[in-house]
């Protein structure tokens, strides 16, 4: 997933880099973050003992 | 019978008369091409940052965690909103909204990448816990990394406030141009680095193990 995540960034800074349109860009962006997110949550597996 | 023209009335605020196109002729300052380095800093600023943090994964021996990963992929989604605009700038396409949006996608992704890293620092924020990894200048890179984040969210701020002084707007000439794309190439170097140490940490499981101490790609290849 990792792995995957990465290149997805990959494509979106080629595709930024070349000043591609916010259609392409944005879309790729947000998968990347999407799947960041998940991962993430993912992750998250027990709550803290915290208090705030 | 004649028919008479009438031109649209428009009332010339500073609203009306600059709306989200950036004409440059005759008024590119030198603000103006100060302000195309901007997206540019951000970029080598966090491919340095994250070449400290893989210097250290092989000086120190140190893995880095699942959450440490994450917060190289916020690291990179801010590079991509300052790749773009840095892009548009090149390419002459780039205008108020598209600047907007780059900033937008820059916040979000400091967000999403600080979000993480304050959860590492809940992780090992009780008295006695010696955190994960080494410090750098007295904290933990997951520390670094939430300063680093707050960094990029002042710095939009700030250069939000003056969007249209600090317009990017490439300046002329080879050098510029060569400079862009060392910085630009550098960057997507460090994201291809990036692929490729993850892909020998996590080999073809699924996700990064909590607390990683080997390279899985290698074992399950049989090298090790």
């Amino acid at each position: 997933m990792d792995t995957i995540i990465f290149i997805v960034l990959l494509i979106g800074a080629i595709l930024g880099a070349k000043g591609a349109s916010s259609k392409v860009v944005i879309p790729v962006w947000l998968l990347g973050a999407i799947m960041t997110a998940l991962l993430f949550n993912h992750h998250v597996t027990s709550q803290l003992n915290l208090s705030f | 019978m004649t028919t008479e023209s009438v031109a649209p009335d428009v009332e010339e605020t500073d609203d009306a008369i600059q709306p989200l196109v950036f004409e440059p002729e005759g008024h590119v300052t030198f603000w103006n091409k100060l302000g195309f380095w901007f997206p540019h800093i951000v970029i080598v600023a966090y491919s340095g940052v994250i070449l400290a943090a893989i210097s250290t994964q092989f000086t120190n021996g140190e893995m880095p965690c699942p959450l440490c990963m994450l917060q190289r992929m916020g690291m990179i989604l801010v590079g991509i909103g300052s790749v773009w605009m840095a892009g548009m700038a090149r390419k002459g396409t780039l205008n108020l909204g598209k600047a907007a949006r780059c900033y937008g996608l820059m916040i979000l992704s400091a967000c999403l990448g600080g979000f993480v890293s304050v959860r590492q620092i809940n992780l090992h924020i009780l008295p006695g816990d010696p955190g994960y990894g080494g410090t750098v200048a007295g904290l933990h890179l997951y520390t670094w990394a939430l300063i680093t984040f707050i960094i990029v969210v002042l710095y939009c701020g700030i250069t939000m406030l003056f969007t249209r002084e600090l317009f990017p707007v490439m300046p002329s000439g080879k050098a510029a141009r060569i400079a862009s794309n060392l910085m630009i190439g550098l960057f997507l170097a460090v994201i291809v680095a990036n692929i490729v140490l993850v892909f020998l940490e996590e080999g073809f499981h699924p996700v990064l193990p909590d607390d990683p101490s080997r390279y899985e790609l290698l074992y399950q290849l049989g090298i090790k």
